[in-house]
């Protein structure tokens, strides 16, 4: 009974050890730069469709 | 009835950003493999950005990319764009273990009785048992009722406790072929192939 025990601690353990060390990693450059991009693309889509306050 | 209120770009990039640690780590378990999680992390990204209207402030940003994520990879296993795998060189990596006398866990062994569950069972304790999600949130995330979220996971402990125990890995968790297709999908292959 005891090691059926161990191992349902280890499972809990392992999981979440597997799951919270990709947390504790770096975000990727690459991820950051899409974001910057996508709100940039935003950005200029509502400059272009502003009219132009000169006309 | 009010609207619901949709967040300033600059707050929805924010939310997002922070986010992605949580896509990578459920991506990663989900799929075993980190250039295909780190895929479906920008798929998703991309897909959460064209949908933003859609998302209510308030509400968890977290939860709703996870149902983004694990849509995408469960259609994308259909069509064999990402597949179930289980990544050898990172996975040599030892799991803590809870007690110095104890056996450690390996990652590698856990990935691949990961690997050896159903999808649906996989998804399960990922939410519930590496991510700590509640039944109900998990529930919410892959779209079925609390009893089966609670049925699943049960399922899923006692078969990788099992698996883990007996080191009873088959072929399921060795390759790159890990698709489930179910008798519907089935279906819907055939009717493409016989559709103009």
């Amino acid at each position: 009974m005891k090691s059926k025990e161990d191992m349902q601690e280890r499972l809990g353990l392992g999981l979440k050890d597997m799951y919270s060390s990709v947390l504790d990693e770096p975000l990727p450059d690459d991820m950051l730069a899409l974001l910057d991009q996508l709100e940039e693309n935003d950005n200029s889509d509502v400059n272009s469709s502003r009219p132009d306050e000169n006309e | 009835m009010n609207k619901p209120q949709a967040l300033p770009p600059a707050q929805f990039k924010q939310q997002l950003t922070e986010a992605i640690p949580h896509l990578r780590a459920f991506g990663r378990s989900l799929s075993g493999d980190r250039d295909v999680a780190d895929d479906l992390v920008q798929d998703t990204l991309l897909k959460a950005w064209a949908a933003r209207d859609r998302f209510i402030a308030g509400t968890s940003m977290r939860a709703w990319t996870f149902v983004i994520l694990r849509n995408t990879f469960f259609s994308s296993m259909r069509r064999k764009k990402f597949s179930a795998n289980y990544d050898e060189l990172v996975a040599e990596r030892i799991l803590s273990a809870p007690a110095p006398q104890q056996e450690p866990l390996h990652l590698a062994d856990l990935q691949r009785g990961l690997m050896e569950l159903s999808d649906d069972q996989r998804e399960a304790i990922i939410l519930v048992g590496a991510g700590g999600y509640s039944y109900e949130e998990a529930a919410d995330i892959s779209n079925c009722a609390v009893g089966t979220m609670k049925s699943r996971v049960s399922r899923a402990r006692k078969a990788l406790e099992a698996i883990l125990e007996e080191g009873r890995f088959t072929s399921a968790s060795d390759g790159h072929d890990n698709l489930t297709a179910t008798a519907l999908e089935n279906i819907i292959g055939a009717v493409e192939k016989i559709a103009p």
